[in-house]
């Protein structure tokens, strides 16, 4: 059981108390957007009640830390104040991931993770509606919304939470971090069940799996969306895909299937070993593409292969990574 | 005017006489895993014309994410340039039912992609299209087309109209290129009644129910750029991903690369890729200098493109309130509230 | 519509001629495509030349020879295209398009006195309209070239400058950022030439001119110049509509459709390069 209002009530009590001038506060805030919740970084006590938290705060905010050190390590100016940042707990483990790789430092951070039973996306919401709708509040498992006739509609979300929240590899708080955690009871029971969706088998032949994977990649249109919003992709702009000047260009900003591989490849070789398997990536494709056929694969390899196993300590490096903190190139 | 009726019933032949005439349709359906897309289609039935307008533009039928540009080949020390024509951009086409928005976002496309050096491939394409427009019954909940000016059943720059009711259309040719496709459905076309001017009414007068709130901004058109120095975008690009979703799937959105790709010592191709404002390099300079290095000035100049620089060029917003931008942003950035707050900054 | 030209196509141009300039930069005479109007060619325009296989980059003119049909282009090394460019021989083929962009108003400044502000290589596209007075004697009343480079290594036109020195009613000062054995030139940036106080500032807008009457300022160089030009300049209160700059966006297109010069209500490629200092003002700072 997940009270919203009693959450949301809670984590602004907690971060009133604590916040002070210097501080940062990353959280989720009404988007105006229905069915969306936006991220916010609030810099002022008084912008603390803006701060909303319910199942649609689907965002991962990991993604907005290693850009913020990044800037601070240009501009150098070091961080003054510490970082409040309002996780779910799935997200914990990319924001752990983020400090073992040194991408930002832990002594800046304060998690503090919000109890959930469960996240659901926009399009989740557009299904279990069947219309579109103005507005949606939450309470429990349970979604009121309204229709673009002002139609009232309630509906029960347990069976359209996210894929991953069901995976308890994913969805538990990996017990090696200090954190605050706000909710009312012992983690973790998850009371919702979650759709499942088809994850490619090892047992497909090279061939049937060179054809599943073509006939989703066929659809991308290299937005770069899937990079931009993944915590693990911390290049931001010194990514390969961008550099201007390469010479010889092994990849183009075609958008053919061949490129588009080579896109893929490079992604998600390069997050292998850290990827949380947050499906972001998934969630935010605007073609829809199953991209969880590649990360649930990687992270299960780099268990499988190295015995890692990404988010689930902040200091042990990832053998498949080397990158040290304040280094200029990755 | 030239108003009929047209059965849905009939629409079987409707898409035989366009096949016959080699006219390939191209509307909104279903693929293969349910996702609602602009598609070629060859049968009445593949449409979805009851859904909300699909995520993806149809601008990729016209303005192709990737296309060769030439490809050249040096013999005896000199440049041979074959110019690349894709088979699709001659090839004869209707987008089927197409509502207002998506209709006045390809009007633009037209006006934008001519002018004093007309760009002759994507002319080529637009050449070729027949756009047959539909009244809009099913707006999403990001639409904003009456804050654009745009009717939900405006037929503005369509070559035939559609009024959808339930068991026919009200169907109008309007242009040169609309009423050649008169003669082809000449056999399926109904003489219509008095009363059908009443259809398009009826449709207004839904939709804007459903339709959210209009934001009058004509009061700011041509005063955008004195926003540019407000704090409102701080708060919008602090949590922009820069993913550039908001371009690629925006249909007025007209930018693109342009690169080479070398096959072999002697041979390669010029190609042209959508590119997108949001990205850092998009303007960087060979020598590390970046005009617009934050996101805050990304994010600002795709909204003073939109709003307020092809309005002082072009006479028009280059915005047709589709709320694609809105649907794609993974962060919820809404582009309505955008200009709901430009509106406020400038009335302070 | 589609019966038009495909702007896109380059054409091709034989090399004829290359000089090193410096270490950085080297000039290169072309012959002008049979299809190209040399004639409607002015200074300040620029093409987009082709290393097929790398890419375009768009270069500013240096120098047109209307009877000879040839263009001068002076190109810096500073990209994997240019470094190509850079590897070409005389008698090779290179792909060109254009001229694009407005280029100076050369009708306008029949008459006037010119000053010219160059910082580095913002010297090449000024280049254009110095030969533009060479070639034209007496069209315009006075040309004052102010050159600023960081080092005695980054002078480039060593030569022309010693023959535009001997021309009537021109003037020549050259300056370099930090002193050097052997240098008993003007140290310091080239924006000192623009104020009172420097004991060698410029001859038109101190003693020629000292009204502005009939003075028009050109200037080109990096970012931050412009900055400081401007600076000086409102300090004399010099008319914003009489300075004109040249700005370098990053571009692809040159034809006003690739988004990617696009600066304000103004596209480089099109409405550019060329923009006078009062246009400037109410263009966004983002060049
Ligand atoms: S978000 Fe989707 S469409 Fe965009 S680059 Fe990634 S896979 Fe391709
Ligand atoms: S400048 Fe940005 S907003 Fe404008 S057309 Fe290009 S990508 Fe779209
Ligand atoms: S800016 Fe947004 S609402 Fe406007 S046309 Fe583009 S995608 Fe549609
Ligand atoms: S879609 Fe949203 S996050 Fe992506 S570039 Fe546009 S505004 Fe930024
Ligand atoms: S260079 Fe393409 S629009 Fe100017």
């Amino acid at each position: 059981m997940v009270n919203w209002t009693k959450i949301t009530d809670a984590t602004r009590h907690y971060l009133k108390q604590v916040f002070q001038s210097d501080d940062l506060i990353l959280s989720y805030t009404d988007s105006h957007t229905p069915g969306m919740m936006t991220p916010v970084v609030i810099r002022k006590a008084e912008d603390i009640d803006s701060i909303i938290l319910n199942p649609i705060c689907t965002q991962n905010l990991a993604v907005y830390l290693s850009e913020f050190f990044q800037n601070d390590i240009q501009t150098g100016k070091p961080v003054k104040g510490k970082w409040y940042i309002t996780v779910k707990p799935c997200d914990v483990r990319s924001v752990i991931q983020m400090m073992a790789d040194e991408q930002i430092l832990k002594e800046h951070i304060e998690l503090i993770v919000f109890d959930c039973d469960g996240t659901v996306t926009n399009k989740n919401l557009k299904e279990l509606f069947k219309s579109e709708i103005r507005k949606v509040d939450f309470n429990d498992h349970q979604a009121k919304a309204e229709t673009l006739l002002n139609e009232e509609l309630t509906a029960d979300l347990s069976g359209l939470y996210q894929v991953k929240c069901s995976d308890r590899e994913i969805c538990s708080i990996p017990a090696v971090n200090e954190f605050t955690f706000i909710g009312e009871r012992e983690r973790f029971e998850f009371s919702g069940t979650a759709k499942n969706t088809a994850i490619i088998q090892d047992t497909l032949t090279q061939e049937e799996c060179f054809e599943k994977v073509s006939a989703e990649l066929s659809k991308c249109i290299r937005c770069n969306a899937c990079r931009n919003i993944c915590p693990a992709c911390f290049c931001s702009d010194r990514c390969v895909m961008d550099k201007p000047k390469l010479s010889v260009p092994y990849i183009t900003k075609e958008i053919t299937l061949d490129q588009i591989f080579q896109y893929h490849l490079i992604r998600f070789y390069h997050v292998a070993p850290n990827c949380t398997a947050c499906g972001e990536c998934e969630r935010i494709c605007p073609q829809g593409i199953s991209l969880s056929i590649f990360y649930k694969y990687l992270h299960r390899m780099n268990k499988h292969l190295f015995g890692d196993e990404s988010g689930s300590s902040d200091s042990d490096r990832q053998k498949l990574l080397s990158y040290r903190f304040g280094e200029d190139l990755v | 005017m030239d108003t009929n009726r047209i059965y849905k019933k009939d629409m079987v032949q409707v898409f035989s006489a366009l096949k016959k005439l080699n006219i390939s349709v191209i509307g909104q359906g279903f693929d293969e895993k349910q996702r609602l897309v602009f598609k070629k289609v060859s049968s009445f039935q593949e449409l979805a014309l009851d859904e909300i307008t699909p995520l993806q533009p149809v601008k990729s039928f016209l303005f192709p994410p990737t296309e060769k540009v030439f490809s050249y080949a040096k013999q005896d020390e000199k440049y041979q340039i074959t110019p690349e024509t894709s088979p699709e951009s001659s090839e004869k086409k209707v987008l089927f039912g197409l509502r207002p928005c998506d209709v006045h976002a390809i009007e633009y496309l037209k006006k934008f992609y001519d002018g004093h050096f007309p760009d002759q491939p994507i002319l080529r394409y637009l050449e070729n299209t027949i756009i047959i427009g539909i009244a809009c019954e099913h707006p999403s909940n990001a639409c904003f087309c009456t804050t654009m000016d745009i009717s939900p059943i405006s037929s503005t720059g369509a070559d035939v109209f559609l009024t959808p009711t339930e068991n026919f259309f009200v169907i109008e040719f309007l242009t040169e290129k609309g009423k050649s496709l008169q003669s082809a459905f000449s056999e399926v076309l109904k003489s219509s009644e008095a009363t059908d001017v009443q259809w398009k009414q009826n449709i207004e007068t839904e939709t804007s129910k459903k339709l959210l709130e209009k934001i009058e901004i004509n009061s700011i058109k041509g005063q955008i750029n004195k926003a540019y120095d407000k704090p409102l975008w701080k708060k919008y690009s602090d949590v922009c991903v820069a993913c550039g979703g908001c371009t690629f799937d925006c249909p007025t959105c007209t930018c693109f690369d342009m690169r080479d790709v070398m096959e072999s010592k002697k041979t390669g191709y010029r190609y042209r890729a959508w590119d997108s404002c949001s990205f850092a390099s998009f303007t960087l300079h060979a020598s590390g200098h970046n005009p617009r290095n934050t996101k805050m000035d990304r994010l600002r100049q795709r909204i003073m493109h939109k709003y307020h620089y092809t309005v002082t060029n072009m006479q028009t917003w280059s915005c047709t309130g589709c709320g694609r931008c809105v649907r794609v942003c993974p962060v919820g950035i809404n582009t309505r509230s955008i200009l709901k707050d430009i509106k406020e900054a400038l009335h302070e | 519509m589609s019966n038009q030209p495909n702007h896109y196509l380059p054409s091709f141009g034989k090399i004829l001629e290359i000089n090193q300039e410096n270490t950085l930069i080297k000039s290169f005479v072309v012959s002008a495509p049979d299809s190209m109007q040399t004639a409607q060619v002015v200074p300040g325009q620029f093409f987009q030349l082709s290393a097929l296989g790398y890419g375009e980059v768009p270069i500013s003119i240096s120098e047109i020879d209307y009877n000879k049909k040839t263009l001068l282009f002076c190109i810096a090394n500073t990209g994997a295209i240019t470094a190509k460019i850079h590897e070409m021989q005389p008698g090779d083929e290179i792909g060109i398009r254009g001229p694009y962009g407005n280029g100076f108003p050369i009708a306008a400044l029949k008459g006037k006195n010119i000053v010219v502000v160059a910082g580095g290589i913002g010297l090449v596209p000024l280049r254009s309209i110095i030969h533009y007075s060479l070639m034209n004697q007496g069209y315009f009343n006075y040309m004052e070239v102010l050159f600023g480079a960081k080092s005695t290594a980054d002078f480039i036109y060593r030569e022309e400058i010693k023959q535009w020195r001997l021309k009537p009613d021109t003037t020549i000062k050259v300056t370099i950022d930090n002193p050097e054995k052997d240098w008993n030139g003007n140290v310091g940036f080239v924006t000192n030439f623009l104020q009172d106080k420097c004991p060698d500032h410029s001859e038109v807008l101190y003693n020629i001119d000292p009204s502005f009457k009939n003075t028009v300022v050109l200037v080109v160089g990096p970012p931050v110049m412009y900055k400081n030009v401007f600076k000086a300049l409102e300090k004399i209160e010099f008319p914003d509509k009489q300075v004109f700059l040249s700005l370098e966006n990053h571009m692809k297109c040159g034809i006003g459709k690739c988004g990617h010069c696009n600066c304000g209500e103004k596209y480089v490629c099109l409405d550019g390069p060329i923009f006078s200092w009062l246009e400037m003002k109410s263009l966004p700072k983002e060049y």
